[in-house]
């Protein structure tokens, strides 16, 4: 009886409901309880799902600050140290920010805190999701989300960008590796740039406001076999190819 | 007062108050359909079938002590949980209550779908659950380890990860 309280009959929104409100280290520690245990929680995908996001949380701290929810309510939730754009330049190895000085200083200045979240059930074409969000400390600023991630379609690691002013939720297709943490690639060249676009007005805004591009556009036009992800890469390189264009007017106006 | 007859999963008729029935949305929605309003002898009762009588009657106590309380929160993960909040005594010592009738009580919340009271006592399971090592938690819940040594460290492995700081 007591075997089962966890098991089997428990209905699977509960015991979502309960893993979700404990920290990483309790939630292993429920699955070293026993194998009925073990084997429910495995099932529940929240695992994979935690595994994702401290995976994506390490990267945003390099592999080393993150910690688990103190607040006795967070569930699996990590708070990432703060950070700031060159820390997260250099993290990623992102080929090109744009010097515009405005927006650097703006982002430069600004302390990051990042709030990786799971969403418990999330699933996308059948592929776990992680919902991912960014926070930032001062009310200026927006949400934004960088990450590297390895494309289950084509292989290919890539390099994502979202803000969720755009996007209430940060898609992630891939699934880190069990175990160790493992630094993200080194991008020798530009990849492309993916964008979940739920809401495609706000598109160019974001983009705006996000700042990073490749040197040249036709380096962002790297498209994936997924049908998605090709729409959306379509989509936010179209967008940003406009905003090229906007900024060699600039340039050719009296920039150098 | 207007109330209800419910059968439950052991066979019990239980009378409940309509408008507390009604925080389960389950039960709500179902009396919206049926359009029933009062006890009515002829009336047959609503059966439940995965709610046990001991289970529906806490639950009842639990929405009946709730009942002024502002609806939950559509869903919204995000507020619940980053507004930390503890147990109210009365929810604490509401649950001090052994396992097997916690679990009905889960159970019963989850099937009516009384969201407050599933995220309460899901949180009082939690709250045992947090901090503790395996063998603790082994100990909380009355659970046997039945891993083999190799598995156990197998399976600690995999979750090497969640020990870091």
């Amino acid at each position: 009886m007591q075997q089962d309280f966890l098991h089997q009959r428990m209905p699977d929104h509960a015991l979502s409901c309960i893993l979700h409100r404990l920290d990483l280290r309790s939630f292993a520690a429920c699955r070293l309880v026993c194998r009925s245990w073990h084997c429910r929680i495995d099932d529940s995908r929240v695992l994979e799902a935690a595994r994702t996001s401290w995976h994506l949380c390490a990267m945003l701290t390099g592999g080393q600050a993150w910690k688990h929810d103190q607040t006795g309510n967070g569930g699996l939730q990590m708070y990432t140290r703060m950070l700031d754009c060159r820390m997260l330049h250099r993290t990623f190895r992102v080929p090109q920010v744009f010097a515009d000085v405005s927006y650097m200083t703006r982002y430069c200045s600004t302390s990051w805190v990042g709030l990786a979240r799971c969403e418990r059930n999330g699933v996308y074409g059948g592929v776990l999701a992680a919902d991912i969000r960014v926070m930032i400390t001062t009310s200026m600023a927006y949400d934004v989300v960088m990450a590297t991630h390895k494309c289950p379609t084509c292989g290919d690691t890539q390099l994502l960008l979202l803000n969720s002013f755009l996007v209430d939720q940060l898609k992630l297709w891939s699934l880190p590796p069990a175990g160790v943490f493992v630094p993200p690639p080194v991008l020798t060249q530009p990849h492309s740039v993916l964008h979940d676009v739920t809401n495609d007005a706000g598109n160019e805004e974001g983009l705006r406001l996000l700042q990073v591009a490749s040197p040249v556009e036709s380096e962002f036009a790297v498209m994936n076999s997924n049908e998605c992800d090709t729409r959306t890469t379509v989509s936010f390189v179209r967008a940003f190819c406009r905003q090229l264009s906007l900024i060699r007017s600039r340039i050719s106006l009296g920039g150098d | 007062m207007p109330g209800i007859k419910l059968l439950t999963v052991d066979n019990e008729i239980v009378e409940v108050d309509a408008d507390t029935a009604k925080q389960s949305l389950l039960l709500r929605s179902m009396l919206h359909d049926l359009g029933v309003t009062e006890i009515d002898d002829d009336e047959e009762a609503i059966s439940l079938p995965h709610v046990t009588a001991a289970a529906l009657r806490k639950a009842m106590a639990w929405c009946a002590h709730h009942k002024d309380d502002p609806p939950p929160p559509e869903d919204d993960e995000n507020a619940r949980d980053l507004q930390p909040q503890q147990l109210s005594s009365w929810d604490a010592e509401f649950l001090r209550m052994d396992q097997s009738a916690l679990f009905e009580l889960i159970q019963a919340a989850n099937y009516l779908d009384i969201r407050g009271l599933l995220d309460t006592a899901c949180k009082a399971v939690a709250d045992a659950i947090r901090g503790r090592s395996p063998e603790e938690i082994r100990k909380a819940f009355n659970i046997r380890c039945d891993f083999t040594p190799q598995e156990e460290e197998q399976v600690r492995r995999e979750t090497e990860w969640c020990e870091e700081k």
